[in-house]
């Protein structure tokens, strides 16, 4: 596991992002979403929203699709395989730094 | 309740929480049957007619409103289980419970469940159905008590759905007990489910962010 300067393990920046770790959270518990649904969980603006799940389809953590419903597009976000297997390593990764930072017992 | 914990539940449990639209079957299912029970009359025929159009119209009406206001969830096939009584017939939820609570829970429900299967056959073979709809409404409660002890619902959800399911189960045994009428049953589940069914709907408000183009991270 690669380290950082300070001795803790590297922190998937990616996935660290407030935004994008929001989002893959609520794609990770569930099968698929759409854009309406992740805008109202979240709280972010359509283009805030859009840039990040552009970014996460980039690096192969989510599937989009997008189709036509009612003439109107209707974006669809699923977490891949990959993007399940990274966020496990974050919390992971997370965890074990939680345990380092952890003041000693006297 | 923490942020994580939010965005993993609304991820799990939104669509549970779309409470208003279960209201006109629910409706359809307990109050309607007082155009139901005048099948000899023309007016009462047309009145189930014109009521059944409404309330399939208000379903569909609602279920579009959830579509444009909160979007769409595809839940994962452990979470769609769960919703229906079908998780106490299956092998797999001994595997699920959490605590020997649970377990018991399970165990008394299959017992029902087999009580109401007898019970329905025995007022079958007999051609009356009155005592079937307590039972029925039971399940609708071992539904609701499944809500109540999954750790991972709000405090709140987890007490109103508590109060329910005793509320429901306590008028069920006095109209069993008491020899009362259907009329108060039905009142009194209805206005239950209702109320539970409107206090979902504020949950999911309270959970989720209202949409506005400027809001950011």
């Amino acid at each position: 596991m690669p380290e950082n300067a300070g001795g803790f393990p590297e922190v998937d920046r990616l996935i660290h992002e407030p935004a994008r770790l929001a989002l893959l959270t609520v794609l990770s518990a569930c099968e698929s979403a759409d854009f309406t649904f992740l805008q109202r969980v979240t709280g972010l603006s359509k283009g805030n929203l859009s840039v990040q799940l552009t970014k996460l389809e980039q690096a192969g953590l989510v599937y989009i699709e997008k189709t036509i419903y009612q003439k109107k597009t209707l974006t669809t976000a699923e977490l891949s395989r990959q993007g399940r297997d990274q966020l496990s390593e974050y919390w992971r990764v997370m965890r074990r730094i939680q345990e380092q930072s952890a003041p000693r017992p006297e | 309740m923490d942020n994580l914990s939010r965005l993993t539940f609304l991820g799990r449990h939104s669509n549970d929480l779309q409470g208003l639209r279960w209201v006109p079957l629910l409706t359809w299912l307990l109050w309607d049957e007082t155009f139901l029970a005048l099948p000899e009359q023309l007016s009462g025929k047309l009145a189930a007619l014109a009521s059944s159009i409404v309330l399939v119209g208000a379903y569909f009406g609602l279920a579009r409103y959830y579509d444009r206001h909160f979007g769409h969830l595809k839940q994962g096939p452990e979470v769609a289980r769960d919703r229906t009584a079908s998780w106490l017939l299956l092998v797999s939820a001994f595997q699920d419970v959490a605590d020997r609570t649970q377990i018991w829970l399970v165990l008394l429900a299959r017992l029902v469940l087999l009580i109401m299967i007898l019970e329905w056959l025995y007022t079958l073979w007999i051609s009356s159905s009155h005592t079937f709809r307590y039972y029925f409404v039971y399940l609708i409660v071992f539904v609701m008590i499944r809500r109540v002890l999954d750790k991972t619902n709000p405090v709140l959800r987890r007490t109103y759905y508590g109060l329910a399911s005793a509320i429901i189960v306590a008028i069920g045994s006095l109209t069993l007990a008491q020899h009362w009428g259907m009329k108060a049953f039905n009142i009194t589940t209805y206005a239950t489910l209702l109320a539970v069914c409107i206090a979902d709907h504020f949950v999911l408000l309270s959970l989720t962010a209202t949409l506005t183009e400027e809001a950011d991270a």
